[in-house]
């Protein structure tokens, strides 16, 4: 019977997965993913890229919520950001667009300056309020500064293009999406087992303990929200990219509530936790579209009109469900799961 | 051996009349959504969020009219059937949504496609897939400039909407002397509106003292009605949208102004007509519709009455005046094909479409033009605010 937790040395601490066999299971799981395209058409590979570009700044959200401690309701903010950034650097000063992509999150991950300068002395209710404002001041930005954003018009997206072949279509953007997911993976991974991450876990479990050990809070905490936008930022540049049209309607306060939900859902602090999570709530329509069509046309048809508004019902109680019966989330049920699975038949 | 063999052959004259049968029925081309007994359409409405008034009465236009045309027996036996998503207002998700009705749903043509923006979002994905597509809510003009060829627009450019109600107060109004003002949107849609009304003042040659631009979210509007007093302004266009012209007229009220008043169509929707009463302006409204103030709505409305729901009901408004004659103008594409309904097929008759009466609920909706915009006559209400209601003042009149 193997352990999950007897480390006997300093390597298999900061190994990137806990066993050799995380790998397989991880590149078989990848090669499923990517033969989507064979039995998914249009919609279905949009729904799976809208979840890989949004997974991107579950990520990031869960960096500085999860791992660190600090609470945001800012990254819509972030993500508005981002998809604008894309959209100017490539429309109006010709920008390579994969070049965009990383330069958004630049962008993004400077403006989190604005919010991450007050962190170092807000905590709690009082940053998630400041965060919140930073997400009302971009959109009105947005909507007054319309010589460089066009305001309340909205912006065409140039499409990316790769070696000169420009991706238009659902198929070749659910690959880019899908390998810009599991780069960010790889580098989320990566930050865990480095002293920043450790860092960030002790900032999130005891800050002034943590400074007592010689962490300098502010530089981490700075470094936390700016990592956690840059993520975002570039899921915003992507978002751009797929839609290929953006205005502020598309990032709205909502997101930042269902960005939280996903990490609260998916279990904080985890990264396999905030990618499930993120797969529940954006399937969550489709799992209720799906019920109501079993129900029939006309029930379907009389549901319609009610699909978001019974997401939003949906969000509340699957986040009250969890809190109350799994607050580990579902990386906690996984955890528990496999923990039975491999511990059999002694596991209780 | 005789008898086998004329057994034989009978049973081959069968098998190939059976054939025949088959391969005609093939041979009567139908497209994708459309079966033996069925044609599938699809709409994206704003059913929830900010726009939900009017997403639900679009949604409620379009069911009245499967309804009516399934009552009435279908379209060349076929059932009309209609498949509803909701985009929330936010031009991401229509994207997805049409991509669902497109790619999932497999609808044979599109009649409802939300907001200016939101159409803008969706149409690579309508110009990708060729699907019919009628757009009878948010006549954006760059949904035709460049013209799409299965995208037909109902509806004139916005500038008439700035144009109509100026043209009125000085025409009619005793308002050639008057001291002219717009409140307008900083945006595309408030400078077509504003376009519309320079022409008009230009046209009649009558004093603009005032063109104040407000950006899109206002909610005080004290600043600029203060501005409107200093200059003297005795008739005023607002291009501003429910709660925004009531809070405009509730200042101008406060501020002991009475001027004419003129907005864009939106004005006349039930709940901005209640919002607006206390204020006692009666407001002029253009609209290219009959709306359930208008006698030709309110006979649609006891149709409606018998076919929809009391939620759907309850919703009417222009909007459901627009998913109607959106439905009824998509459906008169598919009756002309005949039997065989192809996309190809219905977008030429489409393009085709000349003078088609709505039975008054609009005027003649005509795309044989380079556009295929019908762009349509305007007729002209007002409003009362003693009885919170609306009263016509001119006939459907092209300008």
């Amino acid at each position: 019977m193997r352990t999950q937790t007897y480390k006997t040395n300093y390597a298999e601490l900061v190994a990137l997965t806990p066993h050799a066999s995380n790998w397989a299971w991880a590149l078989m799981g990848l090669l499923i993913v990517a033969c989507a395209p064979l039995i998914l058409g249009s919609h279905g590979l949009n729904i799976l890229s809208v979840i890989f570009v949004m997974a991107i700044g579950i990520l990031g959200l869960n960096l500085l919520t999860g791992v660190t401690g600090l609470i945001s309701l800012g990254h819509a903010g972030f993500l508005l950001i981002g998809a604008y950034s894309q959209a100017i650097l490539t429309t109006d000063y010709h920008f390579p667009a994969w070049l965009a992509i990383f330069a958004s999150g630049l962008v993004a991950a400077l403006a989190s300056l604005v919010v991450g300068i007050p962190s170092l002395r807000l905590k709690g209710l009082y940053l998630a309020i400041t965060t919140l404002a930073f997400t009302f001041i971009v959109r009105h930005i947005v909507l007054f500064a319309e010589n460089i954003t066009r305001g309340s018009e909205g912006m065409a997206v140039e499409p990316l293009k790769i070696l000169g072949y420009a991706i238009k279509s659902d198929m070749p953007f659910f690959y880019v999406a899908l390998i810009m997911l599991v780069f960010f993976i790889l580098i989320t991974l990566n930050i865990m087992r480095s002293r920043i991450g450790r860092a960030w876990l002790a900032v999130r479990d005891h800050d002034i303990a943590a400074r007592a050990m010689g962490i300098n809070l502010m530089r981490y905490k700075l470094l936390a929200f700016m990592v956690s936008a840059f993520y975002t930022g570039v899921a915003g540049s992507l978002v751009a990219l797929q839609t290929r049209y953006i205005n502020v309607d598309t990032f709205s306060i909502l997101i930042s509530i269902e960005a939280l939900a996903m990490i609260i859902v998916g279990g904080m602090g985890r990264v396999h936790g905030a990618l499930l999570g993120t797969v529940l709530i954006l399937l969550l329509p489709e799992l209720l579209n799906f019920s109501f069509s079993i129900a029939g046309d006309r029930f379907t048809t009389l549901m319609a009109d009610r699909i978001y508004e019974i997401k939003g019902l949906m969000y509340g109680v699957v986040i009250l469900l969890f809190l109350r019966l799994e607050p580990e989330g579902l990386a906690g049920i996984w955890r528990k799961a496999k923990r039975f699975w491999v511990h059999w038949p002694l596991s209780q | 051996m005789r008898n086998s063999i004329r057994r034989w052959a009978t049973g081959l004259k069968k098998t190939s009349v059976i054939a025949l049968s088959i391969g005609a029925g093939f041979a009567s081309a139908q497209d994708v959504g459309v079966t033996a007994t069925e044609i599938l359409l699809g709409e994206v409405q704003p059913m929830s969020g900010p726009a939900s008034l009017i997403g639900k009465a679009g949604a409620a236009g379009s069911k009245l009219a499967i309804a009516e045309i399934n009552a009435n027996g279908g379209i060349n036996g076929r059932r009309l059937r209609a498949i509803y998503e909701d985009d929330g207002y936010v031009p991401a998700r229509s994207v997805s949504a049409v991509k669902k009705l497109i790619d999932s749903d497999k609808v044979f043509a599109l009649t409802g496609t939300t907001g200016s923006s939101h159409m803008v979002a969706m149409l690579p994905t309508i110009e990708e897939a060729k699907i019919p597509t009628i757009v009878h809510m948010a006549p954006n003009p760059a949904v035709v400039n460049p013209r799409r060829p299965t995208v037909f627009m109902i509806g004139p450019d916005y500038d008439y909407a700035g144009y109509v109600p100026i043209n009125h107060m000085i025409e009619k109004m005793g308002q050639k002397g008057g001291k002219f003002g717009i409140l307008y949107q900083d945006d595309d849609f408030g400078k077509a509106l504003l376009a519309g009304y320079v022409k008009a003042v230009k046209q009649h040659g009558v004093a603009s003292v005032a063109e104040i631009p407000f950006k899109r979210g206002a909610k005080d509007f004290s600043a600029e009605v203060l501005t409107l007093k200093e200059k003297g302004v005795t008739a005023l266009y607002l291009g501003t949208l429910t709660t925004e012209s009531a809070a405009v007229m509730g200042e101008l009220k406060r501020l002991g102004m009475k001027p004419v008043i003129g907005t864009l169509w939106a004005g006349q929707l039930p709940a901005a007509v209640k919002l607006a009463a206390p204020s006692g302006f009666e407001y002029l409204i253009p609209d290219y519709y009959a709306s359930n103030y208008d006698p030709t709505g309110i006979k649609l409305m006891e149709v409606a009455k018998k076919f929809l729901s009391a939620d759907d009901y309850d919703n009417f408004n222009r909007y459901t005046v627009s998913g109607y004659v959106g439905t009824i103008v998509l459906a008169e594409g598919i009756r002309r094909c005949g039997a065989a309904v192809t996309r190809t097929c219905v977008v030429a008759e489409l393009n085709k479409l000349n003078n088609f009466s709505t039975g008054g609920l609009t005027g003649p909706v005509s795309f044989n033009n380079p556009k295929a915009q019908a762009v349509l006559p305007i007729k002209l209400f007002q409003t009362d605010p003693k009885n919170a209601s609306v009263k016509s003042v001119t006939d459907f009149i092209a300008y």
